[in-house]
């Protein structure tokens, strides 16, 4: 039986599974195979930068290595915060109460940059969590698949009958003004490998 | 910064800049004297040593296994263990030769996993900087609906460049704030056509959202390849 995590809000407690939501199972994907002249299948490899030694699959490792050069064991290093403390480390959402705050509004939730969506499938009836998003629109909790050091920002999102966990990293925009226009980055965007979709 | 072209509801356009902000770690790993751990990349196995090269000189596991307890052939001794980095990506035939000529096929799955479609790849251009600009398709939808219907990935923030773009981009802010919608933005010669931010880049629709304070504005656009739907 899949693990569920367990969500509180005030003295109601709502206990679900969560079934990822992908693109591909709603749209499928595309696929770019690449042959030869001779219709001979291609695949890709890396060419390091001696232009000669060529590397497949399971060719590289990555390796921790300290300032003289030693390899590191993992689990000797210590996770700290900026102001060197050390982290403290947030269980999974399988093994702890995950509580639920309506003090975030649409509009903390249109700032998240998404990561991951999941379905809530509940084994009993979700009217009672329904009802308060059909109320609060969003309630916002705190999300680590596994435990971890960091944990992301999530909203449950109701459409429809169904209710969505909707995990990624909250941005504080800043305003811009006439004098100071906001500092930005630029970013870089995978290729593509999706459909071209028409969802309108 | 990157620029985009991008025209208002009366078609007036302007060469503007877009962005994500960057988040950095909060947390880094140091060992136990706080000092700082540093990853590296090192070569395991070049191609020539890799399980399927020594699979075509020695036909069979069993005789694989035996040298490589006698001989260490999958050990290149000048080179395994090598600290790398960098790298390019190369097309290989099955002979593992790098191929300079390819016919690229670009497949289409059904989400079962059925083949749809199958045709010749077409690379796909960007268009969010050219001939036409992003464009107000007329198409609007309050925010209290669209928040739950799509999901919105990826935010980047519009700004401006002078004081003529800052009056475009606030009076765009402006209407948006007003009438609490996003505007459907599309891209291509028609304005139709959903957004694609690099060459083969991922096509997104995108949604702008405005708001203001005071004298100023936040221009967020909202992309999107998912709606949000039940899959149970």
């Amino acid at each position: 039986m899949a693990r569920e995590p367990q969500f509180v809000f005030k003295d109601q407690s709502f206990t679900a599974s969560l079934v990822k939501l992908e693109r591909n199972k709603v749209y499928g994907w595309t696929e770019t195979k690449y042959s030869d002249a001779d219709n001979q299948p291609c695949s890709f490899v890396t060419i390091l930068d001696d232009g000669r030694t060529m590397v497949g699959t399971g060719g590289v490792s990555l390796k921790s290595i300290d300032n003289l050069g030693n390899e590191i064991d993992k689990t000797t290093l210590i996770a700290r915060y900026s102001d060197g403390s050390e982290a403290t480390l947030f269980p999974s959402v399988f093994d702890s109460e995950t509580i639920l705050d309506n003090t975030k509004s649409i509009y903390d939730y249109l700032d998240m940059d998404v990561k991951s969506i999941y379905q809530l499938r509940f084994g009993e009836s979700n009217d009672a969590l329904l009802g308060l998003l059909a109320e609060y629109k969003v309630l916002y909790f705190t999300f680590s698949y596994r435990s971890a050091y960091e944990v992301d920002d999530a909203f449950l999102v109701a459409q429809g009958d169904s209710i969505f966990a909707v995990i990624g990293k909250m941005t504080s925009f800043s305003y811009s003004t006439l004098d100071i226009p906001t500092v930005l980055e630029d970013e870089a965007e995978e290729s593509s490998d999706d459909l071209d979709f028409n969802m309108f | 910064m990157r620029k985009l072209k991008l025209a208002n509801s009366q078609k007036r356009d302007a060469e503007i800049v877009f962005g994500g902000l960057i988040r950095k770690p909060t947390i880094q790993f140091t060992l136990p004297n706080g000092s700082s751990a540093r990853n590296i990349k090192i070569l395991k196995a070049d191609l020539k040593h890799q399980y399927e090269a020594l699979m075509t000189i020695y036909g069979e596991d069993e005789q694989l296994a035996l040298d490589i307890i006698a001989a260490d052939p999958e050990i290149d001794f000048q080179k395994t263990g090598m600290i790398i980095s960098g790298g390019q990506k190369v097309l290989v035939n099955p002979d593992m030769k790098p191929i300079y000529k390819v016919n690229a096929t670009e497949i289409i799955y059904m989400p079962d996993g059925t083949i749809k479609d199958q045709k010749p790849f077409i690379t796909k251009n960007q268009n969010i900087i050219g001939d036409f600009p992003i464009s107000w398709t007329g198409k609007h939808m309050p925010i209290m609906e669209a928040y739950n219907r799509f999901i919105f990935a990826k935010k980047y923030q519009l700004t401006h460049t002078n004081g003529l773009t800052f009056d475009f981009l606030f009076d765009m802010a402006k209407e948006l704030h007003e009438k609490q919608v996003m505007m459907l933005l599309a891209g291509g010669p028609k304005g139709n056509e959903p957004l694609i931010f690099q060459e083969n880049g991922r096509p997104y629709r995108a949604f702008l959202e405005g708001r203001i304070k005071d004298d100023s504005y936040l221009l967020l656009m909202h992309i999107s390849n998912l709606e949000l739907k039940s899959i149970l």
